[in-house]
């Protein structure tokens, strides 16, 4: 595979243009003819393709970050405060 | 009065009687089913079912609150006040948004309203600059300037072919510059790649609680996503550089 937009047909992109789609085009919202072009604009450049891959990567690496959760002290507050609130709701008035 | 602060008002600002609490129904219309059992369950006062908003939501609601206060030890604050909000109003949630999105708003608010009292003015200037959505997410000079190849790479992004998800996620380097990227994002960046790629929250969803366009949603990601991008690159780069 030929690894330089200039050595291939021609996009009409620059890597510029296209890393400036790259989350458009990842998340599947550029219009059909844009999405063709940034396609083979990609075939053929590497430093591209490299691009891409590492914003999807990065946006998967995200998505397994660690959950957080409340200190226990805190935790425990607002069982507190939930279950006085509800204990609150149904007292007689 | 901003339109997060009307939200919010609308929310928690009246105090219904007894009676007419009871008579409130959730509208299904926003809501899934899963929602629904959960509220019905909350407003029996099932704490398992309070233990279960709380684990689902805490995380997303810590990190969207550090971008607009100065620490960890003020977001817990924060977050601790919107839980505790959130308790005092369940029961005048009537369902046109998702729980999420209506936790979401409570939070902002509370987030903001702090951010503000600490003076941390830094917070809203970004926030005024990156509306411009004319601005480039990729530093420019990466390309080059002029010449035959102008707008092609100059200093193109390493290869990181052998860098999963996985692989980044289990070295630590990469992770704490990952989190160091994040926390060094405007407020505007920072929640739009919080709710869409670390919780997972649907675009339209994301839209909503942030009262964006898909289009403002989507700038703002590839903008967030390229600086935690660099942060990576770089963080590989010192890797290699001691390794």
């Amino acid at each position: 595979m030929k690894d330089h937009p200039s050595q291939w047909l021609d996009s009409g992109l620059t890597c510029r243009d296209v890393a400036e789609r790259a989350t458009n085009y990842l998340e599947d919202r550029l219009p059909v003819f844009t999405k063709i072009r940034v396609g083979l604009h990609l075939a053929s450049c590497a430093r591209c393709r490299s691009y891409v891959v590492q914003i999807g990567r990065v946006s998967s690496a995200l998505r397994g970050f660690p959950k957080l959760y409340p200190s226990p002290v805190n935790r425990l507050r607002l069982r507190q405060g939930f279950a006085a609130r509800h204990a609150n709701l149904m007292a007689p008035s | 009065m901003n339109a997060d602060a009307i939200a919010y008002t609308e929310s928690i600002g009246h105090s219904p009687s007894i009676s007419s609490r009871k008579s409130q129904a959730v509208k299904s219309s926003g809501l899934t089913k899963a929602e629904d059992t959960l509220i019905a369950r909350l407003r029996r006062g099932d704490e398992g079912a309070f233990d279960e908003l709380v684990n689902q939501h805490h995380g997303m609601l810590i990190r969207m609150a550090m971008g607009y206060v100065a620490n960890r030890e003020v977001a817990e604050e924060v977050v601790q006040d919107t839980w505790m909000a959130v308790i005092e109003s369940l029961d005048r949630f009537e369902g046109r948004s998702s729980l999420r999105t209506w936790v979401c708003g409570i939070l902002i608010h509370k987030a903001k309203d702090r951010g503000v009292r600490e003076r941390r003015h830094t917070t809203f200037s970004a926030f005024e600059s990156y509306d411009d959505d004319n601005e480039e997410a990729v530093d420019p000079s990466r390309f080059q300037q002029s010449g035959e190849w102008a707008g092609h790479w100059a200093f193109p992004p390493q290869p990181w072919d052998d860098q999963t998800p996985e692989k980044l996620l289990a070295s630590k380097q990469a992770v704490d510059y990952m989190q160091r990227a994040i926390e060094a994002l405007p407020a505007t960046l920072r929640e739009v790649l919080i709710l869409r790629d670390v919780e997972g929250v649907e675009a339209k969803e994301v839209c909503e609680m942030l009262k964006i366009t898909e289009t403002n949603l989507y700038v703002r990601l590839h903008r967030a996503r390229e600086r935690v991008r660099v942060a990576v690159e770089t963080a590989l780069g010192v890797e290699t550089a001691l390794g």
